[in-house]
């Protein structure tokens, strides 16, 4: 497509954080929820859907999420995510990738489908740390309400 | 030898498209879920009553469908459920098995238009079961859809980049004029044709310097852009005006070649610049300059030796004491 020098990139980011009186990390969940929620990005959000009927299949995808985006578009580079369950709905997800703020925008992904599938779901991002080049960085979930609210509307075929 | 029986949720659940018929008479004893949603009522009616072979184009029978087990079939419902008002009847892959029991199975799948069929029956993520594919092509032709709008949108944007680029390359920033470049590719243009015809102007500010000198650079700005305005109401709407210095302009005047016509319009041009423009509580007073040449002058056409020829006329003109216009004279040069 048309990618981004890391460091202009990052600059970007600092400046707006700093405009908007923001950590870098919440502005990194602001556009994550923003890429689920924004009208004309609609075609993420069914994409996104596509990962299965409930909000427990989408977690689970997420160990895919790499490989699917590769599919869709060969050089996109997504994130690795390891999915592990806790048990009464308590989900651990290890987010893997080669820059510091995966695990803020994939949480403010979350929260946005949390709502989108209709559950009521508690998300932290817990601990981070770096081994050479890559970032290795925790988001616990917990499930606490599978039928919260009316899920919103995803059927198969685009509206045209 | 039987490996595993399936009853009937057990093959919903497997095979949510299959169908199972009575070898003898073609009669559906069980049709899968997704394919009740898609025609409801299929069991109990026979398969020549429900649906037509059409590729291999024979008459629907049990017989000749297991004739053709394994190889891929395409089979037409003769009915089904559609949401809107898309009637057409649904084609579907299938390939057929027999089965122990003088049974036979139809697997049935959509074709390569599954996101129509998809949309048209209204199935739904819970109609396919869990590791079906039909759920990642329509993932994949969504994804193709999104990454083909977003492309299309960024090559709209560079369009629109590039065209201001070469705006902003053609237009001279102060005045809105055309520039040098500009320039340059119009007379390439004229010069294209067969037999170019087109007269060629050079006007040059008489006093530019001094308003510039004595009441600064806004002020000379203003002039100019003053200047700007005359030339280009005083020439017709496919002339090209050019700033090509600092108060050096070319006309070019495609298809006139009418010597008498030019010297009136560069005396207009003149005389309008001859009236003195307010600056503040200043006046800045200002003339020109003209020299003309015309394509008809010469019996071959050299670009540079035209310019250089309407720059000997304006210089003549400058010569016999400024503000006037002068037509050059190249076989006399």
């Amino acid at each position: 497509m048309h990618p981004c020098a890391d460091d202009l990139f990052d600059a970007v980011i600092q400046t707006t954080a700093d405009r908007l009186g923001r950590t870098v990390c919440a502005l990194w969940e602001d556009v994550g929820t923003w890429l689920c929620t924004h009208p004309p990005l609609e075609s993420v959000r069914r994409l996104i859907r596509f990962s299965g009927p409930t909000y427990e299949d989408l977690l689970w995808s997420l160990d895919e999420m790499h490989d699917r985006a590769r599919l869709a578009v060969p050089d996109l580079d997504l994130p690795t995510c390891r999915v592990q369950a806790l048990g009464s709905g308590e989900f651990d997800i290890l987010v893997i990738w080669h820059r510091p703020w995966a695990a803020a925008l994939l949480t403010g992904v979350l929260r946005a489908m949390a709502d989108d599938y209709g559950v009521l779901a508690l998300l932290n991002r817990a601990d981070r740390s770096q081994q050479g080049q890559i970032w290795q960085e925790q988001i616990s979930i917990i499930l606490v309400e599978a039928d919260f609210a009316a899920p919103k509307d995803f059927a198969f075929g685009a509206p045209a | 030898m039987i490996v595993a029986q399936l009853d009937a949720a057990g093959l919903d659940a497997a095979l949510p498209m299959a169908l199972v018929f009575d070898r003898q008479d073609g009669r559906i004893c069980h049709a899968g879920s997704v394919l009740d949603k898609i025609a409801p009522g299929l069991a109990g009616q026979t398969l020549a009553e429900v649906m037509d072979l059409v590729q291999p184009a024979l008459a629907m029978s049990p017989e000749v469908l297991l004739g053709q087990a394994g190889r891929r079939l395409g089979v037409r419902l003769r009915s089904s459920k559609v949401r809107g008002d898309t009637g057409e009847a649904t084609r579907l892959r299938a390939f057929a098995v027999p089965l122990e029991g003088d049974r036979g199975l139809l697997a049935l799948s959509f074709g390569a238009d599954v996101a129509q069929a998809v949309t048209r029956h209204g199935l739904t993520a819970g109609d396919f079961n869990a590791i079906d594919p039909t759920v990642e092509i329509l993932f994949l032709l969504e994804a193709r859809d999104a990454v083909l709008s977003e492309l299309a949108r960024l090559s709209e944007r560079l369009a629109e980049a590039r065209d201001a680029a070469e705006l902003r390359a053609q237009t001279d920033g102060l005045t809105g004029l055309a520039n040098r470049r500009a320039l340059d590719e119009e007379l390439t243009r004229l010069m294209a044709f067969r037999e170019p015809r087109f007269g060629l102007m050079n006007v040059d500010l008489d006093h530019f310097k001094k308003v510039n000198d004595t009441l600064g650079h806004a002020a000379g700005d203003l002039v100019l852009e003053r200047v700007a305005v005359i030339l280009a109401e005083e020439v017709r709407g496919g002339d090209l005006v050019a700033r090509v210095g600092g108060d050096e302009f070319v006309l070019v005047f495609p298809s006139c070649t009418d010597a008498d016509v030019l010297v009136r319009i560069g005396e207009r041009i003149i005389s309008r610049l001859e009236v003195p423009i307010p600056f503040g509580d200043q006046t800045c007073r200002i003339s020109g300059s003209a020299g003309i040449t015309l394509s008809t002058f010469y019996d071959e056409l050299d670009i540079t030796r035209l310019l250089a020829d309407a720059d000997h006329a304006l210089y003549a003109s400058k010569k016999a004491g400024r503000g006037q216009v002068q037509v050059a004279q190249p076989t006399a040069a």
